[in-house]
């Protein structure tokens, strides 16, 4: 009877042991983590580049304004270009609205897991074993009866040979691979962002008077 | 993703797109609406302060990229 091995060992033993909620749960902290990191940034940037700082603590903050010049052609009513060709006016905007800004934030999260469970259990324990046993007889016998005699000769040999082999062996191969993508890009703009932007933005367009009551 | 900005047309409220990065190297752009016959640039004080926010911020912005990469 060969001796019993390990046995093979069943694959959800081999994948139950292992640490699934660190492996994938915390590549997503830290991206989300990042996440949070680049914001701020941002926004202390924006806010220290944009706007000038507040007098007091907690007290609004005023944009930093550029100067935009709003060139428009003249035209004659027959066509013909007038003289001046154009006229130009300035007007006032903040410079939060010419910034070519996009959220960064970490946009792919990608984790491959990759674990190799190779347990393999073969029996092949040799043990050698072998026995002779040889057993010889032999018998003579002369009988005489008047003119008749007979003689018998007999000879008896037994051989028994045995042999067995049993081999034993073992093998077990374990091999994981832990790979994590990130990928940070640009993000269209929070709503809120846009929402500041088009504010200012509607800010400059012309105030149109009311025309005056007549009494 | 594009890099075309746009703002309200002062006279017509139509949609002016232009490019920062251009704006701030003295160009002008034009309103998209062809009876318009608006364009609207940097003043030339505001070339300068513009220029160095802008590529201040592509520069930060890169880093910010980079570093997550």
């Amino acid at each position: 009877m060969p001796e019993q091995g390990p046995g093979l060992l069943s694959m959800a033993q081999q994948f139950s042991g292992l640490p699934m909620k660190s492996l994938i749960g915390a590549p997503l902290n830290a991206a989300a983590e990042a996440n949070a990191m680049m914001g701020k940034a941002q926004t202390q940037y924006l806010l220290s580049t944009c706007f000038h700082e507040p007098a007091s603590e907690g007290a609004p903050r005023s944009p930093i304004m550029i100067t935009m010049n709003i060139t428009r052609s003249l035209i004659k009513a027959n066509g013909e270009k007038a003289s001046p060709d154009s006229v130009t006016t300035t007007m006032n905007l903040p410079i939060l609205t010419i910034l070519p800004l996009n959220s960064l934030a970490v946009d792919d999260v990608s984790v491959d897991f990759e674990m190799e469970v190779k347990s393999s259990f073969s029996n092949d324990k040799e043990t050698s074993q072998e026995s002779e046993v040889v057993a010889e007889a032999g018998f003579e016998a002369k009988i005489g009866y008047g003119c008749f005699s007979a003689e018998v000769h007999g000879s008896v040999k037994s051989t028994t040979k045995s042999a067995s082999s049993d081999k034993s062996h073992y093998e077990k191969s374990n091999s994981a691979k832990y790979t994590v993508h990130v990928h940070a890009g640009q993000l269209p703009l929070p709503q809120g962002v846009t929402t500041i932007i088009d504010a200012y933005s509607k800010a400059i367009e012309p105030i149109i008077l009311k025309a005056e009551p007549t009494t | 993703m594009s890099n075309s900005q746009q703002i309200h047309c002062p006279h017509c409220q139509s949609v002016i797109y232009f490019e920062a990065k251009l704006l701030i190297t003295g160009m002008s752009f034009n309103c998209s609406n062809p009876d318009c016959l608006t364009s609207i640039s940097l003043s030339q004080q505001s070339l300068e302060p513009a220029k160095e926010l802008i590529e201040n911020y592509e520069t930060k912005k890169q880093n910010i990229l980079q570093l997550s990469h």
